[in-house]
């Protein structure tokens, strides 16, 4: 036995809950090596010290009472939209790493087995019998290289890719795909980026307009993206950036 | 009810387990549910204080526990332990709050704020301890409580229901819903980091 596979063992022994065989094997390794031994007797230390010295906290004179209150206000026994909606989506609960990681695999998947629209646009081409629009955000990271922006530059160009070819497949059935390629705005998103206020301050310094792009009008040119005034456009990048993407310097 | 009646029943419920209190809650007595509000409160309180070190936050989930013993009262099921299901609840209800803090980290609404002050205008509370109490709370109290709240969640979470709560391997694996495996070797694992952390403070004689 060595150092490696025998601290794994280090609880179950202090607790005696160890095969009689693991006991004589793990004992004789002590006897060889100091430092498992004094892992150990560190160890039994360290569960004295937490079981007996971790603060103990107390309720408040009120608390019994509070929940009694709720209990007869009748706001206790009701569950919250928000629980009914967490209840709801239990199964897929996902965190946001794993979601940003299934976005980027399923726009590669979407690339290797074309037809695209297929695989991708699946779930909603039955809900789109008679036509539809479908809009998505990129970001201008997707063309040219900006720092700090990294793999996500990669997905987004595969994004903007799998727009043209998803409203190359989808166009028959009478389903537009855009993009809006928006200047950086400061959301919750955003803050994964590392620089995003350098992106932020160069964006308002460059720009023809010269400040940073409004979350409205993203949204006013998404509506128009899949409103009927919209209706000619298809497999677009749309630039809502103040100008940023025409200049040279 | 005439008081030593009352008397004799509340004696009674203290004899009861908590199976059997549970049970008397879920036919809809109410003394049944003071009792076991009175039974749990320090050890949730503990427990939840323990996973997210936020007495406030701390208080008002475990009253949240409570209130979904007695919504849930009636699903009850006599097979399993009492103390399982309810810390069952107590540990989800905790890992949502982490959740939900990770995902708002360094954000913070200006309009909750603005609204929590009842419009009397934002306020900026310094929320670390008062200085007497930080003096009256031994300095090893305080790193047990750091060395514990700086572990991974995972394994924080396997070792306060073990060595804290006093749980079996058996129950925190039915709580945490992980293999006994995958308990031993968490509870190891956090076990050797809380040593790493607290080596210094340590009461042991070098041999």
């Amino acid at each position: 036995m060595n150092c490696r596979s025998a601290e794994p063992l280090f609880s179950s022994y202090i607790e005696d809950e160890i095969s009689q065989e693991e006991r004589r094997n793990l004992e004789a390794h002590f006897m060889g090596c100091r430092r498992c031994s004094v892992a150990l007797r560190d160890l039994r230390a360290t569960m004295t010290l937490v079981q007996r010295e971790v603060p103990l906290v107390s309720t408040s004179a009120h608390f019994e009472e509070d929940v009694y209150a709720k209990i007869r206000s009748g706001e206790g026994l009701r569950p919250s939209a928000w629980e009914l909606v967490r209840e709801l989506l239990l199964p897929i609960r996902l965190r946001p790493a794993v979601m940003a990681g299934l976005g980027v695999s399923a726009v590669a998947v979407a690339l290797t087995f074309s037809p695209v629209g297929q695989s991708l646009l699946r779930p909603a081409a039955p809900l789109m019998t008679e036509g539809g629009g479908v809009v998505t955000l990129s970001y201008y990271g997707a063309e040219k290289v900006v720092p700090g922006y990294n793999v996500m530059g990669v997905a987004k160009a595969a994004l903007e890719a799998t727009v043209r070819y998803l409203a190359g497949d989808l166009g028959p059935k009478g389903i537009r795909v855009n993009a809006i390629s928006a200047g950086p705005i400061k959301t919750l998103a955003a803050r994964g980026v590392s620089n995003l206020g350098d992106m932020l301050k160069a964006h308002a310094e460059r720009a023809p307009l010269k400040r940073n792009v409004d979350p409205a009008e993203v949204g006013g040119t998404a509506a128009f993206l899949l409103s009927s005034a919209g209706s000619g456009i298809t497999g677009e990048t749309i630039y809502v950036d103040c100008g940023y993407q025409i200049m040279g310097m | 009810m005439p008081s030593e009646l009352r008397l004799v029943k509340k004696l009674e419920l203290a004899e009861l387990t908590d199976e059997d209190v549970m049970e008397r809650c879920a036919l809809g007595s109410e003394t049944a549910f003071r009792a076991l509000v009175q039974r749990y409160r320090s050890r949730l309180m503990n427990l939840v204080c323990r996973f997210i070190n936020d007495r406030d936050r701390a208080e008002e989930i475990s009253q949240e526990v409570f209130l979904r013993v007695y919504r849930n009262r009636e699903r009850y099921r006599k097979s399993g332990k009492f103390s399982t299901w309810i810390f069952t609840i107590a540990v989800n209800l905790t890992k949502n709050e982490i959740r939900s803090r990770v995902r708002h980290k360094g954000t913070f609404s200006l309009d909750a704020m603005e609204e929590d002050s009842g419009g009397q205008g934002l306020a900026f509370p310094d929320l670390k301890p008062l200085p007497d109490e930080d003096l009256n709370r031994s300095e090893i109290r305080r790193r047990v409580a750091e060395a514990l709240e700086k572990i991974p969640a995972r394994y924080r979470e396997a070792v306060v229901l073990r060595d804290i709560e006093g749980l079996s391997y058996e129950e925190v694996g039915e709580i945490l819903r992980i293999p006994g495996g995958t308990v031993r070797s968490r509870i190891n694992r956090a076990r050797l980091m809380l040593k790493d952390r607290l080596k210094p403070h340590l009461n042991v004689e070098d041999a």
